[in-house]
């Protein structure tokens, strides 16, 4: 392996998710090239700086068990230990070849028969785009949350939730009413940068639930219920914003299930 | 470090949340993102390489 080569994979290795073959042959230039060793050292000088507890975000357990559970549903497959790499591979092609009948089984069912939290999703998906192409993010325009909430609830039959302070990195735009599943709903607009999150919620007999959060079409989407309202989160900025709004909400009180 | 992580590319901030902060493996990323695990393998080297050269030659704070 040359330097090019061993860049490619020194993160993958780092991660210990090489190959053995990749891996020894990686050890072995690593051995010889200070370079690429100096590389590997401020990986893993970042990979550690990264599990400083300020970073994490504050993922609710119920979310942490639902993103668990779609996971194995998604693989398919039993946990597996794969740390010793030897003997595993027949199984991993069948939990492979398993997973791979069942996305497509999933896939074609919901295609068929979308579930009411899909048709959401859609519809919320829909207003995002709709909303921030069509320049009509907010009908009140204010960073003053309790103000964006009192406008809220004027023009609504509910009172909206949400913590006073804006998710990390986020600036609070303001606040529209629109429509969603039949419903007249609240929706508070969060920007970073030229990224939008909208956070739709309407009163809803739902039982309290834990979240789901998935990507659709390069947004993130994040639901729950809790609070007597059904939450949806739509974010520019992919899955982990979502996630990370829907948290902040969650821990402070808005919608805990 | 926040920072930087929040100011990467979609794609790749989502790789990196998932695994250095989810703890998640290679496969598990994939499936949730739907993207072949080589993909996610080249992602996280190249969010990670924006990572580490954002923060050695920082522009204004971090």
């Amino acid at each position: 392996m040359n330097c090019n080569q061993v860049r490619e994979l020194i993160s993958a290795y780092a991660d210990g998710e090489l190959d053995a073959e990749q891996r020894v042959a990686a050890e072995a230039h690593l051995r010889d090239c200070a370079q690429c060793s100096r590389a590997l050292e401020s990986l893993t000088m970042l990979k550690s700086a990264m599990q400083d507890a300020t970073l994490s975000y504050n993922v609710p357990g119920a979310l942490q068990k639902k993103i668990a559970a779609l996971i194995d549903k998604a693989a398919g497959m039993p946990k597996v230990d794969t740390s010793p790499r030897r003997g595993i591979w027949k199984y991993a092609l069948l939990a492979v070849a398993a997973g791979l009948v069942l996305a497509v089984g999933v896939a074609s069912y919901r295609f068929i028969f979308p579930s009411e939290q899909q048709k959401i999703e859609a519809e919320a998906v829909a207003d995002h785009e709709q909303a921030e192409y069509g320049h009509r993010l907010v009908d009140f325009a204010s960073a003053d949350m309790p103000a964006v909430l009192n406008h809220l609830k004027a023009k609504l039959n509910f009172e909206p939730l949400a913590p006073l302070h804006a998710p990390t990195g986020y600036t609070l735009i303001g606040g529209r009413v629109d429509r969603l599943a039949g419903h007249a709903v609240a929706v508070l607009v969060y920007k970073n940068g030229s990224q939008v999150s909208n956070i739709f919620q309407w009163p809803s007999a739902s039982p309290p639930s834990p979240g789901t959060v998935h990507a659709l079409k390069n947004l993130g989407v994040a639901s729950w219920n809790g609070s007597g309202r059904t939450f949806y989160v739509v974010s520019d900025a992919g899955m982990g914003a979502a996630n990370a709004v829907a948290a902040l909400y969650v821990a402070e009180g808005c919608g805990t299930p | 470090l926040r920072l930087a992580i929040e100011e990467l590319p979609a794609e790749f901030r989502e790789v990196i949340v998932l695994k250095d902060l989810q703890g998640l493996s290679y496969r598990q990323i994939a499936d949730i993102v739907q993207v072949p695990i080589g993909t996610v393998m080249s992602r996280l080297s190249r969010g990670r390489r924006r990572l580490t050269e954002r923060l050695c030659a920082p522009k204004g704070a971090v």
